[in-house]
């Protein structure tokens, strides 16, 4: 197995979605750029290698509002927002492009280029470290009164996980389900959180509410399931 | 500030593809420079900013320097020019590290320490030595603590 068409791929994913998020055509540029630096980011980790991290991390953080944004601004339930989706998105797209000098994404290419990141083995022992740490996370997030939060390190864990087990040919439906359905949880959460600043939409907000309510229990039943009998590579 | 100025670890004299940028450091590079970080490490170094330099060999040497590392690492293209102004802007912190490569490396100490950068080989430094600077991160403003050669670093032959 060859990683590195892989790697090359999403190196070039980083510097085409820069390019056009720079250009003003950011329709799925943030979401591309988003999802490259995480595979290169998941990469790093498993060879174990800690610098440039923190740089694709950054590229992630600056991205994650537009991405965000563009999620609610797809949202049946939101459309009396689109005004005021639009204008954070527009400043949230302003503070990443100032992120994204040409320069930074150059030397930051460069790096990553170069970098032997290509041992298939020290992915299969990085998943054989990170899946019982995902069945700690998936334990404790299943208790009946755990904090939301520890969803979130499900899902952190869980992304990087299914995106190691799809680069090794080994991504299980349990596993891509479950990323999936917090990635729901997620999104639902940020509408939640997104309409309780707004003053008129009570009833909307009531209804995130619940709705995210009975997410999280069925995403608390979910991960107690899959900690009993997990499937993930 | 504490500035730590380091030059990579030796490197390949030529890379696979042929190109100056992939050039990795030779194992007795590495292994030499490994000896520079635990001795950096026992005298209490640690560095909460490590700037590097994009070529590959700085990359390795910055790699080989995170057990110094109790902050974040930043990848930039200012390592592998001439030193300038928007490099200086990006020094901030209490300990700061920068990997890179010379003549650049020794024109940043002598544009700290004395305000001019052409006194740059009077400050040469040898591949993975290190210079300790300290004070304000401007130009004439900061004191030489050391400059030391790697084999200072290296345990002593008994």
């Amino acid at each position: 197995m060859d990683l590195r068409p892989t790697k090359l791929a999403w190196i070039d994913g980083l510097a085409r979605a820069s390019v056009a998020l720079r250009r003003g055509r950011s329709t799925t540029a943030a979401h591309e750029l988003r999802r490259a630096a995480l595979g290169l980011e998941v990469l790093l980790r498993a060879h174990r290698v800690r610098v440039l991290r923190d740089d694709l991390r950054d590229l992630r953080e600056l991205a994650g509002p537009v991405r965000d944004l563009d999620v609610l601004l797809a949202r049946e339930d939101l459309r009396a927002c689109v005004a005021p989706l639009r204008r954070r998105r527009a400043s949230a797209l302003r503070a990443l492009r100032k992120g994204l000098s040409p320069a930074r994404v150059r030397a930051l290419v460069l790096a990553l280029t170069h970098l032997e990141l290509d041992r298939v083995r020290r992915l299969e022992r990085w998943v054989e470290r990170e899946q019982p740490r995902l069945l700690a996370a998936l334990e404790r997030a299943s208790r009946p009164r755990s904090a939301p939060g520890r969803l979130h390190a499900v899902r952190r864990r869980a992304r990087r996980l299914l995106v190691v087990a799809q680069l090794l040919e080994r991504e299980s439906p349990a596993l891509r389900e479950l990323v999936h359905e917090l990635g729901e949880w997620r999104d639902e959460t940020l509408a939640l959180e997104f309409v309780r600043t707004r003053v008129p939409s009570r009833a909307t907000a009531r209804r995130l509410t619940a709705a995210v309510r009975a997410r999280i229990l069925e995403l608390r039943s979910g991960c107690r399931a899959l900690s009993l009998a997990p499937d993930f590579t | 500030m504490k500035l730590y100025v380091i030059r990579h670890a030796p490197a390949a004299g030529q890379s696979p593809d042929g190109s100056d940028e992939a050039r990795a450091l030779t194992p007795e590079g590495r292994a030499r420079f490994a000896c520079v970080v635990a001795a950096l490490r026992s005298l209490g170094v640690r560095f909460d900013l490590l700037l590097h330099s994009p070529l590959l060999r700085a990359v390795e040497t910055a790699e080989l320097c995170t057990p110094l590392l109790e902050g974040r690492t930043a990848v930039t293209a200012e390592l592998a020019q001439a030193p300038s102004k928007a490099l200086l802007d990006q020094l901030r912190g209490v300990s700061v590290a920068v990997v890179g490569h010379e003549p650049w490396q020794s024109e940043l100490v002598a544009w700290l320490v004395t305000g001019e950068r052409e006194f740059g080989p009077r400050f040469a430094l040898a591949k993975g030595a290190v210079a300790a600077l300290g004070g304000r991160a401007e130009p004439g403003a900061m004191s030489l603590d050391f400059l030391a050669p790697s084999e200072l670093f290296l345990p002593r032959e008994t």
